[in-house]
């Protein structure tokens, strides 16, 4: 029952794009076609989902018995860094299709915030290993689906006629606008 | 800068090396501070919701909750508790509630939260539907979850979950503040206190009422009996009273009382007028009223209720032990 | 100093961070709710702008080419983690609002982007100018959104009653992080083209 909250929580109510703000650089930077952003969609659930396990594992086997929770960013954003390379590198052995798929969204996620601040949020709640790894997916998920639903009006968009000063950027922050007044009809699920 | 494997790994490190060190020595730096900060944010939270108090509080540990004791004059006052809810909307939920000694809520302080601005946020005023639902109520006598689950907490307008989570914390705090008042009444709860020396003690029943008898060496030397009275000024009065085997009243503890400090109160006292008309006394011979109402004891000065509910408790008690006789 | 001053004005205006170059967007979103938290995040990214700008071009001929994306993120993130105990210490209400985007000001792509355009290029003054200049810029934007956001939300800015009564809530909420963001950003590409 609590990881069904967790998770739909985290998928819609508190959906990381429309609600926590987390993750914009790349919702607004790849999200002009469905397809690229389902693939960074599934980059992002991938890494979200392997640094969740490795960053509960460091902090509670490491940074807790060493006393060094102070150095917990510096950390954490160094073992994304690294993970993120080798899973490219991994990938790239084992899995060529699912590289070619990818690869390309990988390095754009180290300096993804979700990636980082779900590792410090899913550390703040102190949840365990089982409920951190479901939690970070859950959150993956959302913004995968944040990014496929903007990438569908942004594709309907490009058609229509747009005042120049409000192109780009603007409309897709006024369209995210709304869709996160639709996101808020969720709170009163969980 | 041209990059090979050595300068590589030799440059990272020593990076990685210099700027740990100086974190490090920021974090040396800074703890000192950061935990005044901390210390300071606690005393001003232990003045908001605790009554009037004069020593200086230690955080204890208890049950997963940080607890305060705040005394008045050497006397406990109330108990401050932090209490967490990991449930909010935005992660954890700290609250220090504060309690008198009767089990009324006597303020919340919000110590930590990240809730939505505007929203949830608003649980920190101290002026909102949440703090209101609580403020001033006996914990005793009320439900604590939000009316939406039906309990008795008002939520917040569009911020149920944060609510919740404000529910839950105090509902922490009001299991180990249950457990300290428990703690405090079995401590006080002593029957050889009111007994004569003894090496046992085993309790019985009769019709109801539970007696403590103290054996030495075989023989009963006493018999600690409880007894109470509605009639209080405000409310019950317990006490626990100690007999000899002749009948004689040994010593008198009272459990359990709400009277009005230094009037009432006093029948807590080591030798206050009550005790002093009744220790030592056969209990037969004792007429069990004031003496300004015809009886053989002498009232505290300007607690006339409080003392007749005093001597209808140790009445009581009187009832019980005539049973053993026979 | 005409083109150190240019250095320094074009991170203010023509590559302002948050309205032309939008960068950092997160913090600018998520913290924006009061002028004051604002104005605060504005300042910590100031700061760690600034000083890794600095160091990193003094350590730039030192860093192996390969590497020097592992070793900015090292020095970033220290600074992260000293504004960290810095606010603990002396501002602890303000770094309890700001939350977890304080430890995330580390992957603000403003701060990585001009270690690796800028400071790794251009020698320590020059930096200094630019991180000071791209940081007024961000802290500019994230105080004027707050603004707005304060004043149509809660009535009031830096905390001072404008209007009695509540406001329009959702300009507080996140919704209207992207409302404000989107219709300020009109306004400045208006304001900017008309002056080329």
């Amino acid at each position: 029952m609590e990881l069904v909250a967790i998770i739909i929580g985290s998928i819609f109510a508190n959906n990381v794009v429309f609600s926590q703000s987390l993750g914009i650089c790349p919702f607004l930077g790849v999200s002009n076609k469905v397809g690229t952003a389902a693939g960074m969609g599934a980059a992002v659930t991938f890494v979200m989902a392997i640094s969740a396990l490795v960053v509960w594992m460091l902090q509670n086997y490491v940074l807790v018995p060493l006393g060094m929770e102070y150095m917990q960013t510096i950390v954490f954003i160094l073992v994304i860094a690294a993970l993120v390379q080798m899973v490219e590198i991994v990938l790239k052995k084992i899995s060529p299709s699912l590289y070619q798929a990818l690869g390309i969204f990988l390095p754009l996620i180290t300096t993804n915030c979700a990636v980082l601040g779900v590792a410090l949020l899913l550390v703040q709640k102190e949840y365990n290993l089982l409920e951190s790894v479901i939690y970070s997916t859950s959150i993956a998920l959302g913004f995968a689906l944040a990014l496929i639903i903007m990438a569908g009006i942004r594709e309907r968009l490009e058609v229509i006629g747009i005042p120049k000063g409000v192109r780009g950027v603007p409309i897709a922050l006024i369209t995210a606008g709304i869709l996160a007044m639709a996101f808020m009809g969720f709170s009163g699920l969980v | 800068m041209k990059s090979s494997l050595r300068n590589m790994v030799l440059m990272l490190f020593v990076i990685a090396l210099v700027c740990s060190a100086a974190v490090a020595v920021v974090y040396d730096m800074t703890k000192e501070p950061i935990r005044k900060a901390q210390e300071q944010k606690v005393v001003d939270a232990l003045r908001g919701v605790l009554p009037e108090f004069d020593n200086e509080p230690q955080r204890v540990e208890r049950d997963g909750c940080y607890v305060y004791e705040a005394t008045m004059n050497g006397e406990v006052v109330g108990y401050a508790i932090e209490g967490t809810s990991p449930n909010g909307f935005n992660g954890n939920v700290t609250l220090m509630v504060g309690y008198d000694t009767n089990g009324t809520i006597y303020n919340i302080e919000v110590l930590a939260q990240a809730e939505t601005p505007g929203l949830g946020d608003n649980m920190k005023t101290d002026d909102n539907l949440l703090i209101n639902s609580f403020k001033g109520k006996k914990a005793d006598q009320m439900k604590m979850t939000v009316t939406k689950d039906g309990g008795d907490v008002d939520a917040l307008t569009a911020a149920t979950i944060s609510s919740r989570a404000y529910a839950e914390a105090v509902a922490f705090t009001y299991e180990v503040y249950k457990a300290i008042v428990e703690e405090v009444e079995a401590a006080k709860f002593n029957p050889a206190a009111v007994l004569p020396e003894s090496d046992d003690m085993f309790a019985s029943e009769i019709d109801g009422a539970i007696i403590y008898t103290a054996t030495k060496e075989g023989h009963a030397v006493g018999y600690a009996i409880e007894g109470s009275s509605q009639n209080g000024f405000n409310g019950i009065v317990r006490v626990l009273v100690g007999y000899e085997p002749d009948g004689r009243i040994y010593d008198i503890d009272v459990l359990e009382q709400n009277e009005t400090p230094g009037l009432g109160t006093k029948m807590c006292d080591e030798d206050n007028a009550l005790i002093k008309s009744l220790r030592g006394k056969r209990a037969s011979r004792v007429r069990f009223a004031l003496r300004s109402e015809g009886g053989s004891i002498d009232a505290l000065s300007s607690a006339t209720v409080s003392s007749r509910a005093y001597v209808e408790a140790v009445e009581a008690t009187y009832e019980v032990f005539k049973k053993i006789n026979l | 100093m005409g083109k150190n001053l240019k250095f320094f004005t074009d991170g203010l205006i023509k590559n302002n961070p948050t309205f032309v170059l939008v960068l950092g967007m997160c913090p600018t979103l998520a913290t924006t709710t009061s002028a004051a938290n604002g104005l605060g995040m504005g300042v910590a990214t100031l700061f760690v702008l600034v000083m890794s700008n600095i160091v990193i071009s003094l350590l730039k001929s030192i860093i192996p080419d390969k590497v020097r994306i592992p070793a900015y993120i090292v020095v970033i993130a220290s600074f992260v983690t000293v504004v960290q105990l810095l606010m603990q210490a002396y501002v602890q209400d303000l770094y309890n609002t700001l939350g977890v985007f304080i430890p995330l000001i580390v992957v603000n792509c403003i701060i990585l982007g001009r270690a690796e355009a800028f400071a790794s290029k251009h020698n320590v003054w020059e930096s200094a100018l630019d991180g000071l200049g791209i940081g007024l810029g961000f802290t500019g934007a994230l105080t004027l959104i707050g603004i707005v956001r304060e004043f149509l939300g809660s009535g009031s800015i830096f905390g001072l009653d404008i209007w009695q009564g509540d406001g329009a809530l959702i300009f507080i909420l996140s919704p209207g992080a992207f409302f404000v963001l989107g219709y300020l950003m009109i306004v400045f590409r208006k304001l900017t083209t008309k002056k080329a």
